[in-house]
């Protein structure tokens, strides 16, 4: 499959998907627009678009990219180390509210920074350090903003 | 004499400690991420966003312009010395500016480039100060058809101006549409599409979208490509920066005319800094007696870009002030700041808070000076951040981000949503979608859906009432006649095309 036909295909359904759950609300009439009024609209105006753009994709099947446009380009390392930091994060925010903050964040600074191309695990460990206190102080201190210190620690 | 005395009050508020702080911080992050190429204004403002919260609403927006702002200056220094740009709006500066250097008159360039964004930003400023209030006042008799029809109208606009094609963005715009729908419906309060979850109820917020896209999708972005800097930074000495009497001559109408064409571009929806330098460039080759010269380090070819980038971003702050509709991604930003504060800009916002407003233009007059300060003396200074290794960069922006995610509205489900599309963007990015229409899709959903609605009520259905009121009338006949010259146009240049090439929607 080509990427505009992929791209247009998942448009069309997340169009069909809305127009659907947006059925469950009244449409009213056009001199008395009720809540489900502009969602169908919408709706409908996506899915147009988006076989637009299908029909357009066949018409110029030849000169586009495949799917694997979206990984090919790019070095297998460097697609590794992006996954690996978003489930880092994914694992920091899962761990947030029992590990707290102060505990966590250096912890990813320190990996996102090596699986970055920082080598120096001196270098990461402080600045894990440095950055985690910083931001706790310009937050927790100054801006008042209630950061999860972790259940774990009775905080 | 109204306007003398809100600047006035604007000066006087100005000199307290934190809107003075929130001047030099913005600025010089500003000329920074200007200067580093892959962290823009865009993502900065992003991650940064969350920050202002607890600096006040003027302090706030001081930093966010002063970010935006420092950036038009800080591009156009790698531009000119390194041949790679800081910022999209600095690419045509490269030409021209990257070919000076080559020739030994870099300095020249700089100070061609500082000079010229000083000035053009200072005579837009003055003409911010003297549009926006009128607008304003004038805005005051708007009704919902009018806002509605300028809603619409500038969001199809945009559809043309932006980087993708028509298609697409109306795609993105429509997208961004439907995400605004979730939550509760602006006219009847009914909580819709929450799927029986308590947190989508309260409606997904644009400014976990927008962190989510500009400033996590930048960081995945960079991950997979890695690109660092090559520096070789030529040195540049103080007596290097002065132009001879010749340049001086050749660049001060093309500053005027830039910061002319920057301006009125700058009003219009889309990246209006952006497009101005591509039009300024055109307009000083068009009408220049040298035009061999272009492309070969021609001065104006520096001067009249640089100009137009600096004005285009201040006329941008127009409609958000005086009608308080962001018609670009960056000013949607400056809409979000506000908004957390509790302050909605639009007609009213100079007269309930004109404490705010005033000294938000102040800060433009200081800010630009300081600006030209950190890009002319200082430059050499600022170009060293470019020793900065970027994993550094990236990974204590990951964390701000998070944390500043979060703190919007304490809640992790903010978080969720920006971590959801940071993948988003970086995918959209790959399937050839613009990240920008999506974010004023969400912004101006509400206030379309809203606006149509009572229209639709006021009118009792019928689609003629908005022809039959002057203004929206105005504006919808005027953009229908607008749309239907270019897509002549473009259809004539359509069959003028080779056949082979195709449609491209």
């Amino acid at each position: 499959m080509k990427r505009d036909e992929a791209g247009a295909i998942f448009f069309i359904c997340l169009g069909l998907f809305y127009t659907l759950i947006s059925m469950k609300h009244d449409m009213g009439t056009i001199d008395n627009p009720q809540p489900g009024f502009f969602p169908r609209v919408m709706g409908i105006l996506m899915v147009l678009l988006s076989t637009l753009v299908l029909v357009g994709s066949f018409r110029r099947r030849k000169q586009d990219k495949g799917l694997s446009v979206v990984w090919k380009e790019f070095d297998i390392k460097n697609i590794f180390f992006a996954v690996a930091i978003i489930l880092c994060v994914v694992l920091y925010l899962l761990a947030m509210n029992t590990l707290g903050f102060l505990f966590l964040s250096p912890f990813l600074v320190f990996v996102i920074a090596w699986m970055m191309g920082g080598k120096s695990w001196v270098i990461n460990a402080v600045m894990g350090i440095v950055t985690s206190g910083l931001i706790y102080w310009t937050f927790w201190i100054i801006m008042r903003v209630p950061i999860p210190l972790g259940s774990f620690w009775g905080k | 004499m109204e306007i003398f005395q809100g600047l006035m009050l604007g000066f006087k508020g100005l000199f307290t400690g934190m809107n003075l702080i929130a001047v030099f911080v913005g600025t010089v992050l500003g000329t920074i991420v200007g200067i580093l190429p892959g962290l823009g204004p865009a993502a900065t403002m992003a991650i940064l966003l969350p920050i202002t919260l607890g600096m006040g609403p003027a302090a706030g927006l001081i930093m966010l312009s002063g970010i935006l702002f420092g950036a038009q200056y800080g591009g156009s220094t790698t531009s000119i010395l390194l041949h790679i740009p800081g910022e999209a709006s600095a690419v045509i500066t490269c030409i021209d500016g990257y070919e000076m250097a080559k020739k030994g008159r870099a300095g020249a360039a700089l100070t061609a480039a500082a000079v010229g964004s000083f000035v053009a930003a200072q005579l837009s400023f003055f003409g911010l100060t003297l549009f926006a209030m009128p607008l304003a006042r004038f805005a005051l008799r708007f009704g919902p058809p009018e806002y509605f029809a300028i809603a619409l109208v500038g969001l199809l606009i945009l559809t043309n101006v932006s980087g993708g094609t028509f298609v697409r963005n109306l795609m993105m715009i429509v997208l961004g549409i439907i995400l605004s729908t979730v939550g509760m419906d602006p006219i009847s309060g009914l909580i819709r599409f929450d799927f029986g979850y308590y947190e989508l109820g309260k409606g997904i917020d644009y400014i976990p979208v927008l962190i989510g896209l500009f400033g996590m999708g930048e960081i995945i972005q960079w991950v997979m490509t890695k690109e660092e800097v090559p520096i070789r930074l030529p040195s540049i000495r103080l007596r290097d920066l002065y132009p001879t009497r010749e340049e001086w001559k050749r660049m001060t109408s093309p500053i005027f005319r830039g910061g002319f064409i920057g301006f009125f571009t700058g009003l219009l929806p889309g990246p209006g800094a952006i497009t101005a330098t591509y039009i300024s460039y055109t307009v000083e080759k068009r009408i220049s007696k040298r035009p061999e010269e272009f492309g070969h380090g021609a001065i104006e070819g520096v001067a009249g870009p640089e100009s137009a980038n600096n004005a285009g971003s201040v006329g941008q702050m127009v409609p958000l002030l005086s009608l308080g509709l962001p018609f670009s991604a960056l000013t949607a930003m400056m809409l979000g700041c506000l908004q957390m504060q509790g302050i909605t800009p639009g007609p009213l916002f100079m007269v309930q808070r004109p404490d705010v407003f005033w000294v938000v233009i102040a800060s433009f007059y200081l800010g630009n000076a300081m600006l030209l300060f950190f890009n002319l003396p200082m430059v050499g200074v600022f170009a060293m951040v470019l020793r900065i290794p970027m994993y550094m960069l990236m990974a204590i922006v990951t964390l701000i981000i998070i944390v500043g995610t979060y703190s919007i509205g304490n809640a992790m489900l903010d978080v969720w949503i920006m971590l959801g599309f940071g993948i988003i963007g970086f995918l959209m990015r790959r399937f050839n979608y613009e990240a920008p229409p999506l974010v004023l899709g969400m912004v101006f959903g509400p206030v379309m859906e809203r606006s149509m609605a009572q229209s639709l009520l006021m009118f009792q259905g019928s689609l003629l009432g908005f022809w039959k009121r002057p203004v929206s009338g105005t504006i919808l006949t005027v953009a229908a006649i607008g749309f239907l010259v270019f897509g002549l146009v473009k259809l004539l240049r359509y069959q003028r095309r080779p056949v082979k090439q195709g449609i491209t929607v």
